[in-house]
């Protein structure tokens, strides 16, 4: 379903999509951290910005919380003792 | 305070972490934000840091780690005084008009009197935002002109 969104529609790789091999990233500029991703098929370097070193994407985050079940009220209840004992 | 914008959104530290650890209508409607380029996403150093804490606590420091560095790079800093309620005085003092929040407290009659005075906000869960979220409009009223769709790969 996400390859039919139109963000991806002409864009191919630019903006890096959930999965994308880190080893594709290549390091184009004088700014460190900041890499571009060719476009398989025209070579065409365009920025991406959420393909740095170090950093996961939205997609890796959630791949590596989904070994994690939690709930909403788990959530609520931490944030209300850390706000109290804060308070306190 | 900065004027409020309906571009402007802020998610409580409790839908933050919801978003990462839990999915659902919560991913859907931080999806809607990260999708569209022209939406920005608040938060201060305090409301990061509950959210570190609640996924530290529920999922381990290491994925509250990685979680809060993709936070500071998707979001605008907002600074506000200690001692505040971090996601109000996000919203207050970033000129958010839209926060989301699974707090019922944020959204009773007695809270919305006491912050209607102040701001222009409007305190929603994040299954009504992502419900009631119009971006063809919000485009309109924003940038102005047609709403091209969305800009932005939401889980890059």
């Amino acid at each position: 379903m996400r390859d039919s969104e139109p963000w991806s529609r002409g864009w191919g790789d630019a903006v890096a999509p959930a999965g994308t091999d880190r080893t594709r990233c290549i390091q184009r500029h004088s700014v460190p951290g900041v890499f571009v991703v060719s476009h398989s098929s025209t070579g065409v370097f365009l920025p991406a910005p959420a393909c740095r070193t170090g950093m996961d994407t939205w997609a890796d985050l959630f791949d590596r919380a989904a070994e994690y079940e939690t709930t909403v009220v788990e959530i609520r209840e931490t944030l209300a003792d850390r706000r109290e004992r804060n308070d306190d | 305070m900065t004027e409020a914008s309906p571009s402007r959104i802020v998610a409580d530290a409790d839908v933050l972490a919801a978003d990462l650890l839990v999915g659902g209508v919560t991913r859907e409607a931080l999806d809607h934000v990260r999708r569209h380029s022209w939406l920005t996403l608040l938060a201060s150093d305090q409301l990061l840091a509950d959210t570190e804490a609640i996924v530290a606590e529920l999922g381990g420091p290491d994925l509250a780690a990685a979680h809060r560095e993709r936070l500071e790079a998707a979001t605008e800093r907002i600074e506000h005084p200690a001692g505040d309620h971090p996601a109000l005085a996000t919203a207050y003092h970033g000129g958010a008009a839209h926060l989301l929040s699974d707090d019922d407290s944020l959204r009773s009659p007695a809270a919305g009197l006491s912050i209607q005075p102040h701001a222009d906000l409007s305190v929603r869960p994040p299954d009504a935002f992502a419900r009631l979220f119009d971006p063809a409009s919000l485009y309109g009223a924003v940038v102005g002109g047609e709403y091209p769709g969305p800009d932005r790969d939401p889980w890059a």
